[in-house]
């Protein structure tokens, strides 16, 4: 847990530091922080996702399951593996390690797909817990990555190749997404520190240089809105 | 499933466990809970579409030309195994054998890799004991698998779970009718308040 915290700190801390002194809070500035900046823009995303092709991850993953379609799962892996490579950078992985992961976590998607039940998560949530489950097991085997300085301004040089988004949401989806683009942004950086970042309660507090009761109450906050919004969040 | 499980983890416990920011031991010791608890599931399931969102919402990062290819020749030479059923939570870890601690209980080693000082556990107690009475240096997370004890916070029976802090005083004692067992995440040394406590401490080596 502890030992590549250090190291990401120089990095997350740094662009974090500058959101929170900045009173224009949410320019984007920089490649990484596009990254932390990104998720507080639903507004582009609804513009974008009215002018796709209809992507149906949900459809996919059971014709996966059904005949091992592979041009679903072509589909599939062209929309999420670039962003778990993203999620897995964030989480600690060098560039070369998110990759693998990423990849990785394709493979257990193709291998779990009969598992899959539509009428319990979003194609999202249950994707989240693939890539989530590959994360903790990588932090386990290696402890916290310590790639981050040396892939320091790594991001600059991403590739925008994608479209933003290519998604047509289920109703729940788009619950979950126009609650998460209400939180105040103090509570919405946390819950991304959290769930994509993968911090622990105790390093989102030292990173933002708040007490741990301050990040725990936010996160409570932010549960009971979205709660109320979305109502149990199923 | 049950639905006289009474005592369960808080919110945010489980949106840092959804998230995967539990330490493994907590980690294990709420799996255990969730594999016993379809609302607390269910909330997670919630939470998890939190996590979902905020991956769509993330910036593409591009893969490496051929990654695709390589995934599906990968799927290809390992037949595309398919993963059946839900394992459960312990299955990864391996027992240690049951061993006398005190009177009346026994506990058992969880082969968790110890970090900082946290250690997992099973313990068995039978009917009746009294545990002695303690606080503790760190947490101690506990769920129940079988049997019941008490404490001055109410009964807990299967599926229970218990958030302990330094802050917390308790003396549990174990329900009559079967052995209580439990799985325990324990954080630091539990200190025992009385002079007896002091002096058998070193030898329940908890």
């Amino acid at each position: 847990m502890k030992n590549g915290w250090a190291d990401r700190k120089k990095v997350i801390g740094k662009s974090e530091a500058d959101e929170i002194s900045d009173p224009k809070d949410g320019l984007v500035r920089n490649g990484l922080e596009k990254l932390i900046t990104l998720p507080c823009q639903p507004e582009q995303d609804r513009a974008y996702s009215r002018t796709m092709v209809e992507f149906d991850p949900a459809r996919l993953i059971r014709r996966v399951a059904a005949s091992q379609d592979r041009d679903a799962f072509a589909e599939l892996f062209e929309h999420y593996a670039p962003r778990i490579k993203a999620m897995m950078i964030r989480r600690g992985a060098s560039r070369d390690r998110a990759e693998d992961l990423a990849q990785e976590t394709l493979i257990k998607l193709w291998r779990k797909a009969a598992q899959y039940d539509p009428e319990r998560a979003a194609a999202s949530a249950w994707v989240y817990a693939i890539a989530r489950n590959i994360s903790v097991d990588e932090s386990r085997r290696e402890g916290r990555a310590t790639a981050w300085a040396e892939e320091d301004g790594m991001l600059e040089d991403q590739h925008n190749d994608e479209p933003e988004s290519q998604l047509l949401v289920a109703e729940r989806e788009a619950y979950v997404r126009s609650s998460i683009g209400a939180l105040p942004e103090e509570q919405l950086r946390v819950i991304r520190l959290s769930f994509f970042d993968g911090l622990a309660h105790g390093e989102i507090a030292n990173l933002l240089g708040i007490p741990l009761g301050t990040v725990k109450s936010r996160i409570r906050l932010a549960l009971q809105r979205l709660r109320d919004r979305v109502g149990e969040l199923k | 499933m049950t639905d006289a499980i009474a005592h369960h983890p808080t919110d945010e416990t489980l949106a840092a466990f959804a998230s995967g920011t539990l330490d493994e031991a907590r980690g294990l010791v709420v799996s255990m809970h969730l594999s016993l608890c379809a609302a607390c599931s269910r909330k997670v399931e919630g939470y998890e579409a939190i996590g979902g969102e905020l991956l769509e919402q993330a910036t593409p990062l591009s893969m490496e030309p051929g990654a695709l290819r390589n995934v599906l020749r990968l799927i290809e030479e390992d037949f595309a195994a398919p993963e059946t059923g839900p394992k459960q939570p312990l299955d990864r870890y391996q027992l240690g054998p049951w061993r006398w601690v005190g009177p009346g209980v026994r506990q058992r080693s969880v082969s968790v890799p110890e970090v900082s000082n946290i250690k997992v556990f099973m313990l068995k107690a039978a009917p009746g004991t009294r545990l002695p009475y303690h606080r503790h240096a760190g947490y101690e997370w506990t769920c129940v698998l079988e049997g019941a004890f008490e404490h001055q916070f109410g009964r807990y029976g299967p599926g229970d779970f218990d958030e302990a802090d330094e802050t917390m005083e308790h003396k549990p004692t174990v329900c009559d009718g079967d052995p209580c067992i439990c799985i325990v995440a324990l954080q630091g040394n539990i200190v025992l308040q009385s002079r007896l406590g002091r002096i058998i401490q070193p030898l329940l080596r908890l």
